[in-house]
């Protein structure tokens, strides 16, 4: 979420796609009630919030709602487009924040084009496209043009505006089902938005993601809020209700094949340095005031996390230990695992609180590819589909099924401390509050002694690149027994020539003087003050601990990045500082420094400096993307059917 | 508010709220009633701060535990934390019935092996099978490790071995299992968030 649960609370429309969060997250749902009975919040004069839910299924979602649309599966794009065109069409954009906030007046280069429903650029035979034909039109400062006036036909804003011209109700009617006067409804309650006295919230889930053609739905979404002005605003945003406890947590500390730590991009075959690797990797700026914050940092935060895995191992002289990291050969995610195993080529699998086996599309083939296994190990506190697929699954012979299979027992959420990071990135600690049952183990034990065995019999018996293995930092009082405490600290990070721990990231360095396991988590573990996801100052005093009366209760646990409870938030002022809605401010110049929600900008750079930063500190243009090189399926979501 | 306690604040609320239950036909203050049997639940209790662990809303708990005279810890009650700007003390029935979770006897108590083709489980101790795996990881990593691919980059990068971790982790034991197993030179890194 760029935002977090309550503030949910502060959109005066709640469109709602592809998720059933008064199911699925009641709690977090009175949040939307909250707003759907607030009388000043809400369209027009008034009233309440409007909640829109758009979903194949009528649910109890639907049920609280003001409008249900039943949308063909899959179809968002249409939909979202459709709702892009009207605002578009009827001049509803908010307009000073599109012209200054967004890349609505870079000018692309004119190979750019859209025929017979593909961008240019496409190679049929290798079925891929070729982004650079969408990059913009530069100077020899390798600067974007730009025409603030928006009238350049190949400014972003003009090229936008022709493409979803297409989307009319009509083809938003045929693509998606929604009937056209439905949709008109909900078009002109959404188009309202855009005025700077009112604010939507668009909130997805998994009907969004689980497609294919997720990428383009969900960008589509965020398409329309930064037309209507509401990115980075209280009561805005995009908001993914994610699944589990941690999965937001897990994403960013990165078991996921593509990133490392922290949003880094996982390096790739002929990377040779980690100058080659930023240089493929970073976004470059495209304004001369756009900070490009994460691009021009980006050495930075690598440089500290190798020093963080490698410790003195990792120096100038061997670049950092940039060779011990794998590079993939290539697309390495959940079903190229059971693939490799299908085609035999994978020979052992650790399964560590999740299951294979009754997830996915195709259940039996994943039965079949556990078979293929050499070894299993699955780490669980219970029994699960794949611990059991051996004996348990259907027509299975045990005799014929040659996987060695390992069920390591490990202790649950309450046994052990640790964090979980919410949807809404705020990270909340937890106690331990009962010991261990019977032998079980903690997670992190079983990994860490494990480590050490392999590492004793690579001391012993040599073998292939043991490198990274003996030389990974396990500095913990007990290396096979770290304390949770000890490993969040790390992810923290610390300054390596006084030892204390970090209190910001901007203070990472790329010459090997700090360490920091995940950038993005940089403050939350701080010296002097410890442990910031243990904080508990909440609503037992609201005019205490909520001191703008957001919600944002910064004293509250840790948020990341640097306690920011909505992200972009430098959008929710005008370009002199002032909120767009003084009633719901997300930051505030003060004449001095911006005051309200953690500054997602330097906290003293005055809006009137002419050197002022773009407010979208973290990309190259410094603005929002209304059109973008970097997506592999074209720069504007376009709607294609997705194979499900 | 320093000086009112949580407890103290639950009971005034609970005694407020029974007002209109006074003249209850029951002949007794029902909501007095039910807040002693709570206070007796809990009394001398130790009270713990955790996170319910099903969702991705991160509601607060408040777990109670009693010492037992057998030097065990016994859960005695999970509530929502009225404190939590996220909660406000609302737990939905799931997130209510942690505590069927957290004192569940359907767990796996002890290490469990099962070799190729055996139809069985058999026990094994903690020490066995961490050596048999440590093992089989070596194994699986010499013979499949990739230094340098087919057209001349290092790579080095481990092909026959997968790691698929769980959402339930905590972060610090997703990030120290993602530093562990990127080391070992794993590029089959995935969890619930793909699927």
């Amino acid at each position: 979420m760029t935002n977090h649960w309550r503030d949910i609370k502060n959109a005066d429309v709640i469109l709602i796609n592809g998720a059933n969060p008064a199911e699925a997250h009641p709690v977090g749902f009175q949040w939307f009630m909250k707003a759907k009975l607030d009388p000043t919040k809400g369209p027009g004069k008034g009233g309440g919030a409007k909640i829109i839910h758009t979903d194949p299924r009528f649910s109890r979602t639907s049920a609280v709602s003001d409008i249900y649309l039943r949308i063909r599966t899959g179809t968002d794009v249409a939909y979202y487009g459709g709702l892009m065109n009207y605002v578009l069409q009827n001049n509803l954009q908010h307009a000073d924040y599109v012209t200054h906030y967004t890349n609505a007046s870079w000018i692309v280069k004119d190979s750019y084009g859209f025929n017979d429903g593909l961008f240019t650029g496409y190679d049929p035979k290798a079925r891929k496209y070729d982004a650079k034909l969408w990059a913009y039109e530069t100077g020899p400062d390798g600067f974007a043009h730009r025409d603030n006036t928006l009238q350049h036909p190949r400014c972003v804003f003009a090229l936008l505006k022709k493409h979803y011209s297409r989307y009319t109700p009509e083809v938003v009617q045929t693509i998606t089902g929604i009937p056209k006067e439905d949709f008109l409804k909900v078009a002109q309650i959404v188009g309202e938005m855009g005025r700077p006295d009112k604010v939507m919230t668009i909130v997805y889930a998994v009907g969004l993601t689980h497609h294919t053609t997720g990428s383009q739905l969900i960008r589509s979404g965020a398409m329309l809020q930064l037309l209507l002005g509401n990115m980075g605003r209280p009561g805005g945003g995009m908001n993914a209700e994610r699944g589990h406890a941690n999965i937001q947590g897990n994403t960013d500390n990165a078991i996921s094949w593509e990133i490392l730590p922290g949003y880094l991009k996982v390096p790739q075959p002929g990377q040779k340095t980690t100058d080659d690797y930023v240089k493929a990797s970073a976004a470059k700026k495209t304004d001369p005031n756009s900070w490009n914050f994460f691009g021009t940092n980006y050495k930075k935060f690598m440089v500290s996390l190798l020093k963080a895995w490698y410790g003195d191992a990792a120096d100038k002289n061997n670049d950092f230990a940039f060779n011990y990291l794998p590079k993939p050969a290539g697309n390495s995610s959940w079903l190229s695992i059971y693939d490799a195993a299908l085609r035999k080529k994978m020979e052992g699998l650790f399964l560590s609180g999740m299951t294979a086996a009754s997830i996915g599309p195709d259940s039996n083939q994943i039965l079949q590819a556990l078979s293929n296994l050499k070894w299993l190990v699955v780490m669980d506190p219970f029994p699960t589909t794949s611990s059991e697929f051996w004996h348990a699954g259907p027509d299975v012979d045990p005799k014929s099924i040659q996987t060695e299979v390992f069920m390591l027992p490990c202790t649950h959420w309450i046994e052990k401390d640790g964090s979980f990071v919410n949807s809404g990135r705020w990270m909340q600690w937890k106690d331990q509050v009962v010991p261990p049952l019977g032998e079980s183990r903690h997670d992190h034990w079983i990994t860490a002694e494990l480590f050490s065995r392999v590492k004793a019999l690579y001391q012993k018996d040599g073998g292939k690149f043991p490198d990274p293995i003996m030389h990974l930092t396990m500095n913990y009082k007990d290396p096979i027994k770290p304390t949770l405490d000890e490993i969040a600290r790390e992810v923290n990070g610390k300054d390596l020539t006084t030892g204390k721990q970090m209190a910001t990231f901007a203070k990472l360095m790329d010459d090997g003087t700090t360490a920091s396991g995940n950038w993005i988590y940089v403050g939350s573990y701080i010296e002097g003050k410890g442990n910031l996801a243990k904080r508990r100052h909440g609503v037992q005093d609201p005019a205490k601990n909520d001191p703008t009366g957001m919600g944002f209760y910064p004293n509250w646990a840790w948020s990341w990045p640097l306690n920011r409870r909505v992200l972009y938030n430098r959008a929710s002022a005008d370009l002199d500082g002032n909120p767009w809605d003084p009633k719901r401010p997300g930051i505030k110049w003060d004449g001095a420094k911006w005051v309200g929600d953690v500054p997602d900008y330097p906290p003293k750079m005055s809006p009137h400096d002419p050197k002022a930063w773009l407010p979208f500190i973290m990309n190259g243009e410094g603005t929002g993307r209304l059109f973008s090189d970097t997506m592999l399926d074209g720069p504007f979501p376009e709607h294609y059917e997705p194979v499900e | 508010m320093a000086t009112v306690t949580r407890s103290d604040f639950l009971r005034v609320a609970g005694i407020a709220g029974a007002g209109v239950l006074i003249a209850s036909e029951l002949g007794f203050d029902l909501a007095k009633a039910t807040e002693i049997k709570r206070q007796l639940r809990i009394a001398g209790a130790t009270e713990s701060h955790s996170v319910c662990p099903y969702c991705a809303v991160g509601c607060s708990l408040i777990a109670y535990t009693r010492k037992e005279p057998d030097g065990s810890v016994k859960i005695l009650q999970i509530e929502g934390d009225p404190d939590s700007p996220v909660n406000e003390g609302r737990l939905c029935p799931k997130g209510a019935t942690a505590m069927q979770l957290a004192d569940s006897v359907r767990r796996v108590e002890a290490p469990l092996y099962r070799p190729p083709g055996a139809t069985e489980w058999q026990k094994i101790s903690w020490d066995e099978a961490l050596d048999k795996l440590a093992h089989r990881v070596k194994e699986t990593r010499d013979r499949t490790f990739v230094a340098v691919d087919a057209k001349g980059n290092t790579v080095n990068r481990t092909d026959g071995i997968a790691f698929a971790g769980g959402a339930t982790f905590s972060n610090e034991e997703g990030y120290l299992a993602a530093k562990v197993m990127r080391s070992l030179g794993l590029v089959y890194l995935e969890q619930q968030a793909r699927v």
